[in-house]
């Protein structure tokens, strides 16, 4: 029993890294995404709605296997790992994407206004203004849909990397222990998840509005 | 005072705006000229707002022209030509407004300074310098490094008309911009717009406070219904009105 922490440990490093990638993954199609959809072009913005109803609407696991898979069918051939972080993160993506994008929203129209009447440009009222003040808006969202991303990663089992739900099963078939198991690998989730929320708390302090 | 010859600074003529089958402007014909201080006075609703925010095409407009210093403000360009031209018109219409709508995440001498060195007016250091002589004028140089939160409504109010000044404009617009204020700032406002008047900047304020146009303003325009229903001195307008439109406003306003 000793013995299994360790792999446990090891295994914590691994959803950490998939995790951690697809959350950056994430991000990056989420700003992208968010900007797009609010874009003055059908042609810019509908791409950008089409993406997030569909990989919001669909289940993350189908994604999953449908992408490792069939992308294996299609001769597209990538690691689990691999998989699983691309997976992961154009799925999460997606609702980050409406995190982001209900942020920049809700700055007041006025600080728009107040941009563009001093001569600058849209994109320049986007970048100086409504994005710092966006930042700490989306802060706490983002939380949410990374912790959600977190416990979601347990579904990257499935195309056997080797993480913290995978562990827990080859220990079960070695150990006849599933009790003990899933609790040690639950107990290993909430301790990730945990520091995590410290460091969005951290964050979040560090975007709060200075007085 | 004013040079007449001279083409005035903002023409507008035959200006409609319809919010969609609502027409708010029913075709203005209006002009300000250098040095003016051109107060819109008028019910609630009659559209003097609407109109101060074609200028800048805050709101753009269903026909009409507007032109200012020269050129067409609402010439019909393609999208990227248009916002090129609007930016280049806009560093030059300073403009204040009901809300302050200053950025709560610069301190006061970053608000004034950021338009200046973004749109390369200035230096860092030549727009630092700027931006706390203009504090100074409007009486805040103590309150240069404070954010907005930790400023009362009429000192925001006088950084956002330091802001707008630091683009070193051609005219100001003010769009009610002491209709938010505790009656006890509103004079401090006032007493900024009365300083900058004084000093021959041209100025359209769209106001509610009768007596600050009286005192301030060298053209009073009044409008009910999207529609110009009388203008000229303030003498005239605000004491001898020769619209009956106008003299029930005001009995109204008196009697308030």
């Amino acid at each position: 029993m000793q013995r299994v922490w360790i792999f446990f440990a090891q295994a914590s490093l691994t959803t950490i890294k998939i995790s951690g990638l697809a959350i950056l993954l994430g991000l990056c199609l989420g700003f992208i995404a968010a900007l797009s959809s609010l874009s003055r072009l059908t042609v810019v913005r509908w791409p950008a709605r089409a993406y997030v109803s569909v990989f919001r609407g669909t289940p993350a696991l189908i994604q999953l296997f449908l992408l490792y898979f069939g992308g294996l069918q299609l001769g597209l051939e990538m690691s689990p790992i691999q998989a699983g972080i691309i997976g992961l993160g154009i799925n999460i993506g997606a609702y980050m994407t409406e995190s982001i994008r209900g942020a920049i929203i809700a700055v007041d129209k006025g600080q728009t206004e107040a941009g563009r009447c001093l001569g600058l440009s849209r994109a320049q009222t986007m970048a100086r203004v409504i994005l710092p003040q966006a930042a700490r808006l989306m802060v706490r969202p983002l939380g949410v849909n990374s912790v959600a991303l977190i416990k979601g990663s347990a579904i990257v089992s499935t195309i056997s990397v080797t993480e913290l739900t995978y562990t827990a099963h080859r220990f079960i078939s070695s150990t006849y222990k599933p009790f003990e198991m899933f609790i040690l690998a639950a107990i290993f989730y909430l301790i990730i998840i945990t520091l995590f929320m410290r460091l969005v708390q951290w964050i979040d302090t560090r975007v709060a509005l200075k007085e | 005072m004013q040079d007449t010859k001279r083409e005035p600074l903002i023409r507008i003529r035959n200006l409609r705006k319809s919010f969609g089958p609502l027409e708010v402007l029913k075709g203005i014909d209006m002009e300000v000229r250098e040095g003016q201080i051109l107060a819109l006075i008028g019910p609630s609703g009659s559209g003097k707002s609407t109109l101060l925010r074609t200028i800048n095409q805050l709101e753009d407009v269903t026909s009409g022209e507007i032109w200012f210093d020269g050129t067409l403000v609402n010439a019909d360009l393609p999208h990227r030509a248009r916002e090129k031209h609007l930016n280049a018109l806009r560093r030059n219409i300073g403009m204040v407004f009901q809300h302050f709508n200053l950025f709560p995440h610069m301190t006061a001498l970053e608000n004034v300074t950021m338009a200046p060195v973004l749109l390369g007016l200035h230096t860092k250091a030549q727009a630092r310098e700027n931006a706390l002589r203009l504090l100074a004028k409007v009486g805040l140089s103590d309150r240069a490094d404070y954010y907005p939160s930790r400023l009362s409504g009429g000192q925001k109010q006088r950084v956002a008309i330091a802001r707008a000044l630091a683009m070193e404009p051609k005219v100001m617009l003010f769009d009610e911009v002491t209709s938010a204020l505790d009656p006890e700032l509103v004079g401090e406002v006032n007493r900024t717009m009365k300083q900058l008047a004084e000093e021959n900047m041209t100025m359209v304020i769209v106001t509610h406070e009768l007596k600050f146009a009286a005192d301030t303003a060298s053209h009073i325009v009044f409008m009910a219904d999207g529609r110009i229903v009388e203008e000229g001195p303030p003498d005239q307008v605000l004491r001898n009105p020769l619209q009956a439109r106008t003299r029930a406003f005001l009995q109204q306003d008196f009697a308030e």
